[in-house]
């Protein structure tokens, strides 16, 4: 059986590789957050889904789709609420424009969903959550990667 | 990843105008020849034979009014041909690309009740049917002075000379100062020992104005592997893209 054409490792490096390049984190993490993140605007990224897409699939062989999520943590009372809000859609606009302009993450992937040719487009969703109790304003962003030709078909 | 792509990250120049960013969709591009039958009654299955070759490109176009936006590319409606070139992904040296000259039949906008403005633009083509092949520019290149072989990259073909048939260059000039640019193919065996000398007769001439395009097509001659597009004239701007094609048989237009 051949080795699936994956590299999960790679792909989230890149991920966060994004985000560290862009240089307006404190802290940048493959992995959630379990505890507070640390004072400042922080970001990490994790493996959400991995399945089969169909749409881009061949005859004898199956693509997949990986579906990642990337978050934006900002402590929820800071002195200054509206400059932490503007500075966060900065990041966010940021690593869109980043990843914009790696559509293959240098080859990794045939390309991330940039126009929601799986079916959802790329948004950052804004809101809050709760870690041991401390409050963070936080950004999410589903990074939808489509890899070509992953895994054969056969019997 | 190689293997399967998308064609995010496109390009379309028409007459030397970058209309990528004006640019909505390309419901066709499409190519070929209308066989005509030839089928005889001693046969039982249809035959056919090549016929004329045809072309075309059907462009959805936004509406963008903008000095060197499609609205002043597409509405002087010309009678001349246009050349049309439409990069397949993010253009770069090599990358395929797919040229078309042609007449402009139209600039047809509808406006929907939602607030867009879409404009239809169909360009058929003439005399040369449509032509696939690679770009020999990385995009658009900006050359701020004549620029010699040494100077640029090589767009490798990956093969020696499949023989003496040729080839056709389509050049887009989107912006010049100067007196005049030549845009050219030099050829070279290995990219090496073997100097690069220019190809016969793959030569736009002086270009003084731009934006324009022009389709170059050279003899019947063999090509080699290598090609670099080098620059003559005197200028302190010129910004083009070159799509070469070198023909893999004798082709007749």
């Amino acid at each position: 059986m051949a080795t699936p054409d994956i590299d999960p490792g790679g792909v989230l490096t890149a991920l966060l590789d994004h985000a560290r390049l862009l240089g307006q984190f404190e802290q940048a993490r493959i992995t959630e957050y379990k505890t507070p993140p640390p004072n400042g605007l922080c970001f990490a990224v994790w493996a959400e889904t991995l399945g089969s897409a169909p749409e881009g699939s061949g005859l004898a062989s199956t693509n997949a789709l990986v579906v990642c999520m990337a978050r934006i943590y900002y402590p929820a009372f800071g002195k200054d609420e509206a400059l932490h809000e503007v500075r966060m859609l900065t990041a966010a606009a940021g690593y869109l424009g980043r990843l914009g302009e790696d559509l293959t993450l240098a080859g990794l992937v045939r390309n991330w969903d940039v126009l929601g040719q799986s079916g959802e487009l790329p948004q950052w969703t804004f809101g809050h959550a709760s870690i041991d109790n401390k409050i963070s304003r936080i950004g999410d962003l589903s990074i939808r990667l489509i890899l070509n030709d992953v895994w054969a078909q056969g019997v | 990843m190689a293997g399967k792509s998308t064609g995010l990250g496109a390009a379309l120049w028409v007459g030397g105008y970058d209309l990528g960013a004006s640019t909505n969709s390309l419901s066709r591009i499409g190519g070929g020849n209308s066989p005509l039958p030839m089928t005889d009654i001693t046969q039982s299955a249809m035959a056919r034979e090549g016929g004329e070759r045809d072309g075309g490109m059907d462009i959805v176009s936004y509406w963008n009014p903008d000095a060197g936006g499609s609205h002043a590319a597409y509405s002087p409606l010309p009678t001349a041909d246009v050349v049309a070139t439409y990069a397949a992904y993010t253009p770069a040296i090599g990358v395929p690309c797919v040229s078309c000259v042609g007449k402009q039949l139209n600039y047809d906008g509808a406006r929907a009740q939602d607030g867009g403005f879409l404009l239809n633009v169909s360009v058929v083509a003439n005399s040369y049917g449509i032509a696939w092949g690679n770009l020999a520019t990385a995009g658009l290149r900006t050359d701020t002075s004549a620029q010699a072989a040494a100077a640029v990259t090589a767009y490798d073909q990956g093969s020696a000379s499949p023989g003496a048939f040729g080839l056709v260059m389509f050049a887009q000039l989107k912006a010049f100062t100067g007196t005049s640019v030549t845009i050219k193919l030099q050829e070279s065996s290995d990219n090496g020992a073997d100097a690069y000398a220019d190809v016969t007769g793959a030569t736009t001439g002086a270009l003084t104005t731009a934006p324009q395009a022009v389709r170059i097509a050279t003899g019947a001659i063999a090509v080699e592997r290598y090609l670099k597009v080098v620059t003559t004239g005197t200028f302190t701007n010129a910004v083009f893209a070159v799509h070469v094609y070198r023909h893999r048989v004798a082709t007749v237009y």
